[in-house]
């Protein structure tokens, strides 16, 4: 590495520890500092490492994470980048903090979560070894634009990478038509074999028109969203064939979710997170594992170790009142927290926080999108209290009087210390529906009652 | 007699962008707590539309590639035209952002690209680089200010006979120079207040209703006007926003 990098780097991880000493983290100016030093640092620092890009819209912190735990039980030397560093000046930052001039501590690999456009960014300035998309569904409007835009992305950076391995989603329509004819990568496909849930919300779709030759697809099964196994009658488009097939669910609770694998050998597996979305963010990984040449039966352990991230599913016991955090943050996501909810029935409560801010997403309509009348319809009657807050709570109890729950259990509190207080006076299990912000504000009061975890882990 | 109101929802499955249905619900919402009877059909792909059933239209936005389809289904099956002579009939029309430019004359690109659109109202779109994001409030005549959303890169530009709905108080509206937001033509309301703009707006949900209502049943038309606290503490807790200067709250 020469020295306009080494110095690039080395501004980038001054500029950090600064941050961190003044109590900020997550913040984007490290990178674009050292980017501005060096235009070419992303290429000169990723040289000769192993690159692992997680991309898609949903699903990405948590397949990030399995496949973390994957690496680390095959004994593989890497490091990863923290979720909220998911743009390009993150990314950068996280390889200034990791590879030093002689790399002294032996990396190999990268891991790196990466935002759709960023992926497309880094496409050019860094050599993809394997590349992993979840899944692509709408996202917020106003920060994404439209869901043809996140997919573009996607696609010029796997044209930018013909000799990335990919894994992708079959199930996902969007997804699958990265690959076309003249696609060099190696692919391997992941998906499933029948329904997920008995019950779905209902669901706008993204992708409900052939994205070829504008008929609607049919499908001989969904599972929730556009995903399934679609074909379109007129061009003959189709899902692929997964080569990591979900072949059986053979238990789902609000824990954990058992299922049958059929891959390079058949086996079953236990993760411990709930919802037919961690079973797929499991495929992906289990998808990765065998690009990789990872066995199958290492990267099943590995599965069955990998605990919740940051607010996904995360279980946090205030005093005596269990809480499940559940980050939303667009339709698609909500909607399958909202069947994970309503396929497991419990005597409960439940807080819905909604920020408007940036990182939130500055445009709330998407909670009309949301099918809340379904949650009303099922689990109306399990909560006994339904708190709003955050700072479009009364938007959002408008849309809960129009979603029909019985208003008189529902309550607008804006004050987060008089809510905690409630709940955690109940000792009711409590589940907190929260958007990125709100997360992050409530989690900060969550703290200052009891020991959690640090939020930048 | 129980009076009634037909509800058309055009094009659903194409055009659906952020809570559109979020509209429907809220003129449902208000008919049947006025004791008026209604119904909703969908017009959908490859739909004949027969426009003499319905009192009212509602047509939502879409992303482009949604809308393209949708421009070409419209000429196919002579829909555009049965569009044009409900408006020219006294027809009420809600139709919003994409749905909303669907009904002028054309939409230029910003590279000078033109695309016809059906042409049932004098005004025009052109495409700009910059998307107009944000909270936004606007007045109208007969239903107050009016909070929203907005999300376009399009500025629309009125004929000189056209009325626009309403005047923008903050943000930008049709094209963020004229202080013009939506058109108002006989009893088609456009507007670029993308997501539900009724549900948090019950006064121009009255007007709506209360506009297909009067041209349905002349001087035996019911009056509807219907509100509830959680819609006035919706648009309370927008428009004091926006009064006060503020967009989001604050950064993250």
């Amino acid at each position: 590495m020469d020295l306009k990098a080494n110095f690039a780097a080395f501004s980038s991880r001054l500029v950090s520890s600064a941050l961190r000493k003044m109590g900020r983290g997550g913040t984007n100016l490290p990178g674009r500092i050292a980017k501005k030093i060096d235009s070419k640092i992303l290429t000169k620092l990723s040289e000769g490492l192993t690159i692992i890009i997680v991309t898609g819209t949903n699903g990405k912190t948590t397949t990030t994470k399995m496949i973390g735990q994957i690496l680390e039980d095959a004994g593989i030397k890497f490091f990863t980048n923290k979720s909220g560093a998911n743009i390009q000046s993150g990314i950068i930052a996280t390889f200034a903090e990791y590879v030093s001039i002689k790399n002294k501590h032996g990396y190999t690999h990268a891991l790196i979560e990466c935002d759709e456009a960023a992926f497309r960014q880094i496409s050019t300035l860094i050599k993809t070894d394997y590349a992993v998309v979840t899944n692509i569904f709408r996202d917020q409007l106003d920060r994404f634009g439209e869901v043809s835009n996140t997919l573009n992305a996607i696609k010029t950076a796997v044209k930018n990478q013909p000799e990335a391995k990919l894994c992708l989603n079959a199930d996902c329509s969007l997804t699958s038509s990265i690959v076309t004819e003249s696609t060099k990568n190696e692919v391997i496909w992941f998906g499933t074999s029948g329904p997920l849930y008995k019950k779905t919300a209902n669901e706008l779709s993204d992708a409900t028109y052939c994205i070829n030759c504008q008929h609607p697809y049919k499908y001989h099964y969904k599972t929730f969203a556009h995903l399934g196994d679609f074909y379109c009658k007129e061009c003959g488009y189709k899902r692929q064939t997964p080569n990591v097939r979900l072949s059986k669910i053979i238990k789902a609770d609000l824990e954990s979710s058992t299922f049958a694998i059929d891959s390079t050998t058949k086996f079953d597996l236990k993760i411990n997170l709930p919802g037919a979305y961690n079973i797929y963010n499991a495929l992906a990984a289990l998808a990765f594992a065998r690009a990789a040449g990872i066995d199958d039966e290492l990267a099943k352990k590995s599965l069955e170790q990998t605990s919740a991230s940051f607010g996904r599913t995360e279980n946090i016991m205030m005093g005596n009142t269990p809480l499940k955090m559940l980050l939303v943050k667009n339709p698609a996501g909500f909607n399958q927290v909202i069947n994970l909810v309503i396929n497991n029935p419990k005597k409960s409560q439940a807080i819905f926080a909604l920020n408007d801010r940036i990182a939130d997403g500055t445009d709330i309509s998407w909670i009309w999108d949301v099918d809340f009348e379904t949650l009303a319809k099922e689990s109306g009657k399990q909560f006994e209290n339904i708190y709003l807050t955050g700072i479009r709570a009364n938007e959002l109890a408008m849309r809960f009087e129009y979603a029909g729950f019985d208003m008189k259990k529902v309550t607008v509190i804006k004050d987060y210390d008089e809510l905690l207080d409630l709940v955690q006076k109940s000792e009711l299990e409590t589940f907190v529906f929260q958007t990125y912000t709100a997360m992050f504000e409530i989690r900060r009061k969550i703290a200052e009652r009891v020991e959690i975890k640090e939020f930048y882990d | 007699m129980t009076k009634s109101i037909k509800i058309c929802h055009l094009y659903p499955d194409l055009l659906n962008l952020y809570g559109d249905l979020g509209n429907i619900k809220a003129m449902v919402k208000h008919l049947e707590a006025s004791n008026i009877k209604c119904s909703v059909d969908n017009i959908v792909l490859g739909d004949r539309l027969d426009w003499k059933k319905y009192d009212i239209f509602f047509v939502g936005g879409g992303q482009d590639f949604e809308q393209e389809i949708l421009s070409r289904e419209l000429k196919e099956t002579g829909n555009d035209e049965c569009i044009k002579e409900a408006i020219e009939a006294g027809k009420t029309f809600l139709a919003i952002c994409g749905g909303y430019q669907m009904l002028g004359r054309y939409y230029q690109t910003w590279d000078g690209k033109r695309l016809n659109y059906i042409g049932a109202i004098d005004f025009y779109t052109v495409g700009g680089k910059e998307r107009k994001i944000g909270n936004y409030a606007f007045n109208v005549d007969k239903a107050g200010e009016i909070v929203g959303f907005e999300n376009h890169s399009g500025r629309t530009y009125l004929g000189s006979k056209v009325e626009p709905l309403g005047t923008v108080i903050s943000g930008n509206g049709n094209n963020g120079e004229d202080k013009t937001e939506g058109v108002h033509y006989k009893n088609v309301f456009g507007t670029y207040s993308h997501g539900p703009i009724l549900p948090k707006n019950p006064l121009f949900n009255n007007l709506i209703l209360n506009t297909a209502l009067k041209t349905k049943y002349g001087d035996d038309a019911p009056v509807i006007k219907y509100t509830d606290e959680y819609e006035i503490k919706a648009h309370e807790y927008m428009e004091n926003r926006l009064a006060s200067g503020k967009q989001a709250s604050n950064n993250f």
